[in-house]
């Protein structure tokens, strides 16, 4: 158990560095005509709403693991 | 604001595995979208199953979604889904006499589930706060939620903070099969032990995005969620045994980082999606999900499709999980006490599959149509999980599930 919490604790760091290290990368700045790409359907997050909610819903249902965000799920989850 | 900037802050900000997270930049649009799914699991194996009924679960799922601007800094969206679910599933696994692993099936059952969310979002030119609420009605289980998040966008809209929070509260009323309360304990100990159990659950989530090229966009995110309360499965028990086999600690704390990226590939006309969650709990479960799609666009230059918008788009997808047990996962050993657990019994326990250590393995395909305002797709999945997946070579598993699952849904803007 304690060897597990060091794991967590050393990753809760790692996390903070990435945070940290993303936070202050610098990009070359892209101008709004140039973002007609980014603007894409195929270069969102979570292109298809309903099949987000049901793979959250599934995962959730038949693994240990859940989330990454909010609540992932909702319902027992027994079966 | 230009549309193609908002649909860019649309696209940036939102974290995987949220649904309506932010958004940034009043939607201009309404949508509405109905989506079905056939979803069955293969059969329990003949030579280690006992019990009931093979036949593990068949799910109909139903879901829709309305989206609209409400003036021009608002809007608000409902979604929600009805499922119908037939089928057994394994009650409890165990070791019998010749030192074989079994699953022990409950027997088939019918049952419904429905939830319901409705949320509302409010937008300045770089930032946005939303709320959302809702629940979910089982026969003999429900649950209500909410949360609120944000998003702020920082470095000439080129990185974008986010974070938010939400909590729910369960409450549990497992279905009874005798109305006296000495059978029950008997006949059914954990149902017995979970009526009128609840739990709660607190998550606060935050995420940062970056553009880093025209092309690329990243992102990483971190979560805490802590549960407290009735954390057990009330359906794994043993008729004639003095406890519920399957007895968890009250409280669980996990932990994730994801981190993500997008990629357009202009000479190919599509684009790579790779998204990757690390996950750590106090059950000393520590697990890792990683998800590569290829989005492939394809627009026929006919006059007939380009005079309606048709064009397609095929979505190729791989998703690879893998985890640790549970510090209390055990198989019971049926072949050195029948029962197994007794109320002199302390400790925590779990023959649960999805406690166990082991990986699965998924396989994608999607379709998607455009015309016009509409967009069809059409979607399936093959699941599987298995110890050998998750580099367990030293333990079966035969309560681990395998599913297919067919999906058509239609959305339209307006």
């Amino acid at each position: 158990m304690k060897i597990k919490q060091d794991a967590v604790l050393k990753t809760g760091w790692l996390v903070v560095a990435c945070l940290f290290i993303l936070g202050g990368c610098t990009t070359t700045a892209v101008q709004p005509w140039e973002r007609g790409v980014l603007a894409k359907e195929e270069m969102s997050w979570s292109p298809n709403r309903l099949e987000t909610t049901l793979n959250g819903h599934i995962y959730f249902s038949k693994e240990a693991s859940s989330g990454g965000g909010a609540a992932a799920g909702g319902g027992c989850g027994c079966n | 604001m230009s549309d193609a900037v908002k649909q860019l802050a649309r696209s940036a900000l939102a974290i995987p595995g949220l649904v309506s997270m932010a958004q940034a930049a009043a939607p201009a649009n309404s949508e509405a979208g109905y989506q079905y799914t056939y979803y069955t699991e293969d059969d329990s194996p003949d030579s280690r199953s006992d019990g009931g009924a093979q036949e593990r679960y068949t799910i109909q799922v139903h879901q829709f979604y309305l989206m609209m601007p409400y003036g021009s800094n608002m809007s608000w969206d409902v979604e929600g889904s009805f499922e119908t679910l037939s089928g057994a599933s394994p009650v409890y696994t165990y070791k019998n006499d010749e030192d074989v692993t079994r699953v022990y099936m409950a027997g088939a059952s019918i049952e419904r589930r429905y939830d319901l969310y409705g949320s509302g979002r409010y937008y300045w030119s770089q930032a946005e706060v939303g709320a959302v609420a809702g629940f979910s009605v089982e026969n003999d289980y429900t649950s209500l939620s909410s949360g609120i998040d944000g998003s702020l966008q920082i470095n000439d809209q080129m990185t974008t903070l986010s974070g938010g929070a939400t909590v729910s509260y369960d409450t549990i009323d497992p279905t009874q099969d005798y109305s006296d309360p000495a059978e029950q304990q008997a006949n059914t100990p954990g149902r017995f032990a979970a009526k009128d159990q609840n739990k709660w659950q607190f998550s606060v989530f935050e995420g940062v995005s970056q553009i880093i090229d025209m092309n690329t966009v990243v992102q990483v995110g971190t979560s805490v969620t802590h549960l407290s309360g009735y954390l057990s499965d009330p359906y794994r028990e043993k008729k004639g045994a003095e406890v519920p086999y399957d007895i968890r600690p009250d409280s669980r704390t996990m932990f994730t980082l994801t981190a993500g990226g997008r990629r357009y590939f202009a000479g190919l006309d599509g684009a790579l999606h790779l998204d990757f969650r690390f996950l750590a709990d106090s059950w000393d479960i520590i697990s890792t999900t990683t998800d590569l799609s290829w989005y492939q666009n394809y627009a026929p230059g006919w006059d007939w499709f380009v005079s309606n918008e048709v064009d397609f788009q095929l979505v190729p997808s791989i998703r690879y999980y893998q985890q640790t047990e549970a510090y209390f996962y055990e198989i019971p050993d049926h072949g050195e006490a029948d029962p197994f657990y007794t109320a002199d019994t302390t400790s925590y326990y779990s023959s649960d599959p999805r406690l166990s250590t082991y990986g699965s393995l998924s396989l994608g395909l999607a379709l998607k149509t455009d015309f016009r305002d509409f967009s069809w797709t059409v979607a399936g999945e093959r699941y599987a999980a298995n110890p050998s997946y998750g580099f367990n070579t030293d333990e079966e598993t035969p309560g681990l599930p395998a599913f297919w699952r067919v999906t058509s849904g239609l959305e339209f803007r307006f």
